[in-house]
């Protein structure tokens, strides 16, 4: 990549609303995916793909934590971590990019902290060179669990409807032609003749997954910054860019009245191709499609495109907590192609490992202390935890600062920091919320326990 | 063990089973009248060889061995043909029958008497017989034997050619939109664009979409009328009797899926395939070029089908000679040309595009361009024949002229120096045809139809020669993509449609606001919120705003009310009216109206003296702008009227510069 072609921004202010029950006690980028907090994925990411600075926007309370913590994951690359200021409740990730517009010089790849793959950015950042994109997106194909490996989620259970994305991609030119939500639709979906002779072959998804990777231009930016009604990119800039690709720029209007307030500038004022594309576009011989007579990219000004990457690579986003209970039974597998080989501590220096029963995909954090007795499989325990003796625990995520008693038989759950379970304690199925006090010999399955307040908000 | 070798021997005859096609003999249609009034569709020559020779030769070659050929209309002439063919000798590849139903009007009718008649076993190909193809059956037949192992429903595999949008081998009435299931070629969707409820859209069920991970639209195909069908397909026909259509058959399919438990698949030919059905002039012109281009080799005009023809001559050009061809010294043929045999062309002649049938005479001075003359015509000199069909044994008399979709049918005499860009036939038929000559009558297009196609048929007798249509199309069409998915779209371009709308709010508004004493703040308001609502521009507003208030007052006390008017909504063309660009568009609209309506002429200078007065009107631009009116002719009372008032003015800046002085 050539040094400052682009940029990278994390997108890190999220508070993790699709999953409040284990958000409550620290930033949804800093939950722990195999001891790791969340937001290190995508960062390694960019490290991998080549990277060596980015900017990392988090909530405004989060940023001493968020240092704190990935100080201790030995990024190499210079992190620019920006806090949002306080005040506002609900920064949409477009407010978030305008927010730090001043810091952008250049074509910006933006990531979401959600996000664990290891699919390669190239494909993306080519069309978008190849084409002078104004935005590319990469999608991945969703991965099939095996039944085998289907546990249920944690928690009661809930009725959880998959938001789908309809993509519709031109497969010969890979251009993105339509960008909505599944249920912007009723019966059918009106697509428009015009459209449609455009894009003579157009390829319907309804099942991709949006890896939350966005490359856009530097004028797509400097759009956000003057049209503050698009809050979010998701669910509205992109869809509405994608939109005005096939429309043709308003007549500028000259005259202005007071009640109309000041001119809006449209979209197409910021969408300039660059000066050599302009040259070089007219002298070309070279065209995108054939069976018209109409110029490279059929003249459209703003062109948006879409990399589906391909079925082998891996890639989920941890925005719910089915993805998260998901994720952390399954990174170990894919930990080598997730992380480009990082080193995987699974039994942390400063551990005591009292157990002879630890097999090969659980993790254990600093500070922690398991002691004899004890069972563990494919579980993930944080720092500073207390296990005692004659304890079980299978396919869990333990935070920090657990503490665990005596007899306790734990599976499948999720136990948030400073949680404490009682002696002889079974728990199958179940999220356990910040700081709660499970008491002794009690038996939950399926449920969620948490303090009063916690469970209010909810 | 010989038992059990000649049982193996057994199967394999079984599953090598006899190829089977359906040849249908007529296209159920009357695209080519006056041609097929005596004539069936599949007997037209193209490039000097009748239709059904091309796709009888074409399912020989790609290894159909038992071919059905079925007639409705002059069956007669059909029957003689195919006797007098190398279908009917010894040495015939194919076994061909005739079936005969002279009832049957559409393709429905004659699946149905299939049937009844119950002669196909298996699998078999349904064509037209309008078919020019050179494509290998083989891998068609083993996709849809394969799929029909996975999906027992299957009825029918389609054959489609890839053609995009502005491609000339797609003919408006076969403009279709599929959808496909890739990984089983599955047809999940299938629109005619003729028969779309909605020109600008289309709608794609839900349901279809959320069904797979992937589906595929195709706006790029072309329905090539070739499909292979499993023998459900006719049963299918006769239990539906309101299948009147392969298109009917496909639709009923596709929405009764469940309840017919059928399913269709298609398939796409490669580049290096051709397939086209000639079922309308747009057609026939393209296929000709096509075969003279050798697209559709080997169907070439110079690979010969009947044996007693004699051989063409290739050259360069795309020009194909047969023998015995005699051309004058001084005569051109250039470009795309076919001459038939026996055919004669005089001193000077040009022919230019076009196809020349056997045994023409063509005469001196005579020019021919992208036309088709069929055999036997005999075209005197000096004749101008272009874009035009010239059917078999027509006399063109000295200096005619033929253009622009002139169309002659069979044995028309036209008369000489005559000038025509219509369809004539050789007989007066049952309505009065308007007579030209001994043997020329107009043919009357049929008004009922044009009406039942939404003015569509008309277009399309037209469009036979010209692609203008079809560029129309495409501009209209770009005007749809740029208002494109809906209408949160905040920025569109203007449409005419939408100031109109605009304008009509902004008189409701004005008049409402007059009757109920609305405050002038709101009605501003309501004129923006509508302006924005319709997207008009600002200068529009200001031109439209003053033609409404302007137009507002009745015509019987015209006067007294506009000058109430004017005091009432003063506040508004204040608002509007505050810079030069918004002064010109009000002069601009004070002329208009005052040019549709002689009431306002009485009102003109009292409007311009009050808005003068409160500041609105610039004595500059009011000048400018009178001056401007002597120079136009068509507000010659305007300026008149408006007179005085300049000429006060004039005399109050004098006034006023003296008094400066």
């Amino acid at each position: 990549m050539v040094p400052g072609e682009f940029q990278a921004v994390v997108l890190a202010a999220g508070k993790g609303s699709r999953m409040t029950e284990i958000t409550a006690g620290r930033p949804k980028c800093l939950l722990p995916i195999a001891n790791m907090p969340m937001v290190w994925y995508p960062l390694r990411m960019l490290e991998r793909e080549g990277f060596h600075d980015a900017i990392l926007v988090v909530a405004d309370t989060a940023k001493s934590e968020v240092q704190a913590a990935l100080e201790k994951c030995n990024l190499t690359m210079r992190l620019d971590i920006v806090a949002l200021p306080p005040g506002k409740d609900d920064w949409g990730t477009a407010d978030s990019l305008h927010f730090i517009s001043e810091k952008i010089k250049a074509d910006v790849v933006v990531v979401s902290c959600d996000l664990v793959s290891d699919a390669s950015l190239y494909p993306a950042l080519e069309l978008f060179r190849k084409n002078e994109a104004a935005v590319t997106m990469l999608f991945l194909k969703p991965t099939e669990v095996s039944p085998a490996d289907a546990l249920p989620t944690p928690g009661p259970k809930s009725k959880h409807k998959p938001e789908r994305d309809l993509v519709g991609i031109n497969p010969d030119t890979s251009r993105l032609v339509l960008l909505a939500s599944v249920s912007d639709f009723d019966e059918t979906l009106p697509l428009s003749r015009g459209l449609l002779r455009k894009h003579p072959h157009l390829q319907l998804f309804s099942r991709l997954m949006d890896s939350h990777i966005y490359v856009l231009r530097k004028w797509v930016c400097k759009f956000l910054d003057h049209e503050r009604s698009l809050s979010t990119l998701k669910g509205e800039l992109l869809p509405y860019i994608v939109r005005k690709q096939s429309s043709k720029p308003a007549q500028i209007i000259e005259d202005v009245s007071v009640v109309s307030g000041t001119i809006k500038k449209d979209i197409y004022q910021f969408a300039e191709e660059s000066n050599i594309v302009s040259k070089v576009l007219p002298k070309s011989i070279f065209n995108d499609h054939w069976g018209d007579m109409k110029g490279t990219f059929q003249d459209d000004k703003i062109r948006c495109y879409a990399h589906i990457a391909d079925s082998s690579s891996f890639g989920m986003r941890v925005n719910t907590l089915q993805a998260y209970a998901c994720i952390n039974r399954q990174v170990i597998q894919i930990w080598e192609k997730v992380t480009g080989a990082h080193p995987l501590i699974r039994l942390h220096q400063a551990s005591e490992v009292k157990s002879t029963q630890v097999d090969d995909s659980t993790m254990v954090g600093e500070m922690s202390h398991l002691a004899e007795k004890t069972s563990f499989r494919s579980s993930s325990i944080g720092s500073s935890c207390t296990v005692l003796s004659k304890t079980r625990i299978a396919n869990c995520v333990i935070m920090n600062n657990v503490k665990i008693n005596e007899g306790c038989v734990l599976n499948n759950c999720i136990l948030c920091d400073g949680v404490e379970v009682g002696n002889n304690t079974e728990l199958k199925d179940c999220l356990v919320g910040e700081k709660y006090a499970v008491a002794s010999g009690e038996k939950h399955t399926q449920e969620f326990l948490a303090k009063e307040d916690v469970l209010m908000e909810i | 063990m010989s038992r059990g070798k000649s049982n193996k021997d057994l199967e394999s005859l079984k599953t090598e089973d006899v190829v089977q096609a359906v040849v249908v003999a007529d296209n159920f249609s009357d695209a080519f009248v006056p041609m097929t009034n005596d004539v069936p569709s599949c007997l037209l020559p193209l490039v000097n060889t009748c239709l059904l020779d091309h796709t009888l030769e074409w399912l020989s070659n790609a290894g159909v061995q038992e071919v059905f050929l079925f007639c409705t209309r002059q069956v007669e002439k059909v029957r003689e043909h195919v006797k007098n063919s190398k279908w009917s000798s010894e040495a015939s590849p194919l076994l061909l029958n005739v079936i005969v139903s002279e009832t049957c009007l559409t393709l429905g009718d004659a699946m149905r008497d299939l049937d009844a008649k119950a002669l196909i076993r298996g699998d078999f190909i349904l064509v037209m017989g309008d078919t020019v193809a050179n494509v290998n059956l083989s891998p068609i037949l083993e996709k849809h034997r394969r799929l029909q192992k996975t999906d027992k429903g299957l009825a029918m595999t389609v054959v489609y050619k890839y053609a995009g949008p502005s491609h000339p081998g797609r003919a408006p009435q076969d403009d279709i939109l599929v959808a496909v299931d890739k990984k089983t070629s599955k047809i999940l969707f299938h629109q005619k664009r003729v028969s779309s409820p909605d020109q600008k859209k289309v709608h794609i069920p839900m349901e279809i979409i959320m069904d797979l991970p992937s589906i595929d639209i195709y706006n790029d195909l072309v329905d090539t009328h070739v499909s292979v069908c499993s023998a459900s397909v006719l049963p299918l026909f006769s239990d539906n009797f309101d299948f009147q259509t392969c298109e009917d058959f496909i639709k009923g399919l596709l929405m009764n899926e469940e309840i017919l438990a059928s399913s269709l698949a298609a398939y796409f030919l490669s580049d290096s395939e051709y397939a086209a059905s000639v079922n309308s002039w747009p057609m026939y012109r393209n296929v000709t070029q096509n075969m003279i281009h050798r697209w559709t080799y080997p169907l070439v005009p110079d690979m010969l089908i009947s044996d007693n023809e004699k051989p063409y001559q290739y050259l360069k050009g795309n020009v194909y000679k047969q023998h015995p061809v005699t051309l004058s010294r001084s005569s051109i043929i250039q470009d795309d040309c076919v001459i038939g045999g026996g055919s004669k062309v005089g001193e000077g002649s040009s022919i230019t595009r076009s196809v020349v049938g056997r045994n023409c005479q063509i005469g001196n001075g005579v020019k021919i361009e992208d036309s088709f003359v069929w055999d036997g015509c005999i075209i005197e000199d000096k004749c101008s024949i272009i874009r035009t069909v010239v059917g078999c044994n027509c006399i063109v008399r000295q200096g005619a002229s033929l253009s622009q979709g002139c169309i002659l049918g069979q044995g028309v005499q036209c008369p000489a120096k005559f000038e025509c860009s219509q369809r004539l036939q050789s007989s007066p038929g049952d309505e009065d045809f308007e007579r030209i000559g001994d043997a020329a009558y107009i043919v009357k297009l049929d008004d009922d139809e044009s009406d039942s196609e939404d003015g569509r048929a008309p277009q399309i007798w037209n469009e036979l020669f010209s692609n203008e249509n079809f560029d129309d199309e495409v501009d209209a069409d770009s005007d749809v993509s740029s208002e494109l998915s809906d209408a949160s779209d905040r920025t569109m371009s203007p449409v005419l449609d939408d100031t109109n709308l605009f304008y009509n709010e902004v008189v409701d508004s004005l008049k409402r606001g007059f009757e109920d004493k609305l405050h002038c703040d709101n009605l501003v308001l309501e004129i923006n919120s509508s302006r924005y609502a319709y997207n008009v521009s600002m200068r529009e507003v200001n031109l439209l705003v003053v033609k409404a208030i302007l137009n507002l007052p009745e015509s019987d006390s015209y006067l007294t009310q506009l000058w109430q008017m004017l005091t009432y909504f003063m506040p508004i063309l204040k608002n509007y009216i505050k810079n030069p660009v918004a002064q010109i568009d009000c002069l601009q609209a004070l002329k208009e109206v005052a040019g549709a309506e002689s009431e306002m002429l009485s009102g003109v200078v009292k409007f311009l003296k009050v808005l003068y007065d409160q500041d609105i009107l610039s004595e500059e631009l009011i000048l400018k702008w009178h001056s401007d009116l002597k120079t136009d002719p068509e507000s010659k009372d305007l300026c008149r009227v408006a007179a005085p008032f300049i000429k006060w003015l004039e005399e109050a800046e004098e006034e006023s510069e003296e008094e400066s002085e």
